[in-house]
């Protein structure tokens, strides 16, 4: 058969030339409660050879509407920008707004801030572990990590009042104590979780499904994630040891002491095992800190101007780095509040990574980065051979890697 | 990497950290002729924060791949409206103008 030739523009990309590859849409409109995103997948043959992104479909203007509210509104306006790293973006905020403030804040609301984030780094952690487990097709996973999901939501429920925006700092404080009648209860649910990681670290590296998918499968190298500047569990699977927790405490991180997890293949398989790593030693930290928690009071009252002057922070929010820059001019309202999220610095390196995987790997290789747009729903593939065209949703799409991997298995 | 609006001109931050030194470096360009040189030949993972910065503020990164598409406007942002994180841009504008309001 004569191969076709056709060339295309592609704007900025130049010419291509055209024989078996071909594009594929990735997303972005979709039924599910998944976030959008959209994602140009070019194939030959079954590898992807680039990738181009279009993101922004969720883009809701966060920081020009953080210049028409007060300070103290846009901790919760910041809170919202992700369900799941919630508490990690206000204590963010709070912390780049404390930096301009000549207040000190108490000792004890440290300690519940570190608690509150390492709670929220176990729950996104086990979230990120079923949700592999669901698109490399071992849903047991999913629904054993989820149960003990639970566990730690029933927790931060216990501390903040809240499951999911816990609504807990607040400008030179926390805004709920943890009384003493609570601490037995939060030592011996994470040590539970604890143990649930290292018996989930035992399937991780038996089952033959999770071995199939995700062993040396989207292979990051550490010179790569330096230099596509990736941030996170990711640079640890590469054998970076870069973790803001250790190299520039925040909160009450410079007394409890934190392991930093690196593993050296920086394949799927070894970001499980970071994660499930980071569980333990999150536990250990909240362990660490409930006993060690001082007196005092939990917050000051301050008045509602900020001093001019600008200020940057960064934390380790679960995914990776969390930057914020706020600049004030003296005033009730901020000039200018700028947030930098982890699964942008991150993206880069995903695109990178998709190169040379195969459509097959592209539910993986996305989970990866643990993205904040779980988008694998909808997608239209357009076969330019034969001008012909069809629409695969996520779950069609993770059924198509089971069966290339596993092709005897019945679904 | 921030932009800011100062005036007359655009503000860009760029903030570094490796090791033991956390930087951030200012460079002011004139609101009549918003362009900078691009970093990525040196920094490859800085081109999305490049294109973030020219959606929002208009400044043209040269050398960057990229800089003809949109990272995080809507497709329907007008021509004729200024960038939207610009002092000047009202978030009422920017809300009649991509639809959310009418």
């Amino acid at each position: 058969m004569a191969e076709p030739k056709e060339t295309r523009k592609e704007a900025g990309a130049g010419l291509v030339q055209y024989s078996t590859e071909n594009l594929v849409p990735f997303g972005p409109i979709h039924p599910a409660l998944k976030e959008p995103e959209y994602f140009k997948l070019y194939l030959r043959g079954e590898t992807i050879v680039d990738v181009i992104p279009r993101i922004g479909y969720v883009h809701r203007g966060l920081e020009k509407a953080a210049e028409q509210r007060r300070w103290t509104q846009n901790t919760y306006m910041f809170e919202r920008t992700c369900g799941i790293c919630s508490f990690a973006h206000s204590l963010a905020y709070v912390q780049a707004v404390e930096g301009l403030t000549p207040y000190e804040v108490p000792q004890r609301a440290l300690y519940i801030r570190l608690i509150v984030a390492e709670l929220e780094r176990i729950h996104s952690h086990l979230l990120w572990v079923g949700l592999l487990g669901h698109w490399a097709g071992f849903d047991t996973l999913f629904m054993w990590v989820w149960r003990d999901r639970e566990i730690v939501l029933d927790l931060v429920e216990a501390i903040a009042g809240n499951r999911v925006h816990k609504s807990l700092a607040t400008i030179a404080g926390v805004k709920k104590d943890i009384p003493d009648s609570m601490k037995n209860k939060i030592v011996e649910r994470t040590k539970h979780l604890a143990d649930r990681a290292y018996f989930y670290k035992g399937i991780v590296d038996t089952e033959t499904t999770l071995l199939a998918r995700t062993r040396k499968v989207g292979i990051l190298k550490a010179e790569t994630a330096q230099k596509l500047c990736a941030v996170g569990p990711l640079v640890r699977a590469a054998g970076l040891a870069i973790d803001v927790r250790a190299d520039d405490p925040y909160a009450a991180y410079g007394d409890v002491p934190i392991d930093v997890v690196t593993r050296s293949e920086g394949d799927v398989f070894s970001l499980l095992h970071v994660r499930l790593d980071e569980i333990v030693t999150a536990a250990n930290a909240i362990d660490y800190a409930v006993s060690q928690m001082p007196g005092g009071p939990i917050r000051l009252k301050i008045p509602p101007n900020i001093p001019a002057g600008e200020y940057a922070s960064h934390i380790e929010a679960p995914r990776g780095e969390l930057f914020y820059f706020v600049k004030s001019n003296g005033t009730a309202i901020p000039e200018r509040v700028k947030a930098r999220t982890p699964t942008l610095a991150n993206l880069p390196t995903a695109l990178e990574l998709l190169k040379g995987q195969t459509m097959a790997d592209v539910p993986v290789v996305l989970t990866a980065i643990d993205p904040c747009f779980g988008c694998m729903d909808r997608l239209s593939f357009v076969d330019l051979d034969s001008q012909k065209q069809w629409s695969w949703g996520g779950e069609e799409l993770r059924q198509y890697g089971i069966k290339r991997y596993f092709p005897e298995r019945k679904t | 990497m921030t932009g800011l609006d100062s005036g007359d001109n655009v503000d860009v931050l760029y903030h570094f950290w490796k090791g033991d030194v956390i930087a951030s470096i200012r460079i002011s360009v004139p609101k009549s002729n918003k362009h900078a040189p691009s970093i990525v030949d040196i920094v490859p993972g800085a081109i999305l924060y490049e294109m973030e910065v020219h959606d929002m503020f208009g400044v043209i990164f040269d050398g960057n791949p990229w800089m003809d598409r949109k990272l995080l406007l809507p497709d329907n942002y007008p021509e004729d409206l200024p960038p939207p994180l610009l002092k000047d841009t009202k978030a009422a504008e920017i809300r009649k103008a991509v639809g959310v309001e009418r």
